[in-house]
């Protein structure tokens, strides 16, 4: 499975306006309403989804990355989102670090290997470390998605 | 503290027993939670594994991983019913691979994850 297979090109966000872990989640969520993925008066479930699975353990896994996600009854099939911080937003992650890359998943409740091998794909992807810094270096929609379509693919 | 361990039973059947007669130990477990291996039970497994100093590492198919790698467990990308190989070499192998073992097993993470923490 490729990124580009889950994240949606028109919910990119190159540039995260938000500066606080809570409003990241929000600006993201607000990308995934704005592509179509959920109606507007889905947004707060979405993100309280999200939240409530923050609450249990950060999902900063190192190296500047986080993958938020939660699941909703709003999708049949897993979306994403891909965001990025020039700044670095404060995330409780694993190694302390700020993260910088962003990856938010939203899976229907069914559907558990859809989302094992969605966060592999991003974790095999965010391996590449010369992948994250093109990616950090992105600062366009068009950039981050030829990246995405160029990463990294060879799930078995 | 190895010395002081049970020695682990040889027989072929066993789900625990020596790869030969080093300190490798060797485990498998279905993977119990419905989920899969999926983030936080990771993560706890993740930390589970730090608590034992043997090396240790995790098969699943052709995949391997070392536990003590949260993105390493990620690529496992293990499912609900998968079978993992659990490899343990030195020190406290055994404890490590039973715990390792039960743990993968545990249908309720959150639930192990305050006995963890207990």
């Amino acid at each position: 499975m490729r990124m580009s297979n889950f994240v949606l090109r028109e919910a990119i966000v190159p540039r995260l306006k938000a500066r606080t872990k809570d409003a990241v989640i929000r600006e993201m969520v607000a990308s995934l309403v704005r592509a179509g993925q959920f109606r507007e008066e889905e947004t707060e479930e979405v993100v309280q989804g999200v939240l409530r699975r923050e609450a249990l353990g950060s999902t900063g896994i190192g190296r500047n990355i986080a993958i938020p996600h939660a699941k909703h009854v709003g999708v049949t099939q897993l979306v994403g989102t891909l965001a990025l911080s020039d700044e670095g937003i404060p995330f409780e992650s694993i190694d302390g670090e700020a993260v910088h890359v962003l990856v938010l998943l939203v899976s229907p409740n069914n559907k558990p290997g859809e989302h094992l091998r969605a966060l592999e794909s991003v974790v095999r992807t965010m391996k590449d470390d010369k992948f994250i810094l093109d990616l950090r270096k992105a600062s366009t929609v068009d950039e981050i998605w030829a990246l995405l379509e160029g990463g990294r693919s060879d799930t078995p | 503290m190895s010395a002081t361990l049970p020695k682990p039973p040889a027989d072929e059947t066993s789900p625990l027993r020596p790869a030969d007669d080093s300190a490798t130990v060797w485990g498998e477990a279905i993977v119990g939670n419905p989920g899969g291996l999926h983030m936080r039970p990771a993560s706890v497994l993740n930390a589970l594994c730090r608590r034992y100093s043997c090396q240790l590492t995790l098969h699943a198919g052709e995949r391997t991983a070392d536990p003590r790698s949260l993105m390493g467990l990620l690529l496992l990308a293990a499912e609900a019913g998968s079978t993992i190989r659990i490899e343990a070499r030195g020190g406290d192998a055994q404890a490590a691979c039973t715990a390792v073992a039960a743990f993968l097993t545990c249908e309720d993470p959150d639930h192990w994850h305050d006995a963890v923490d207990g």
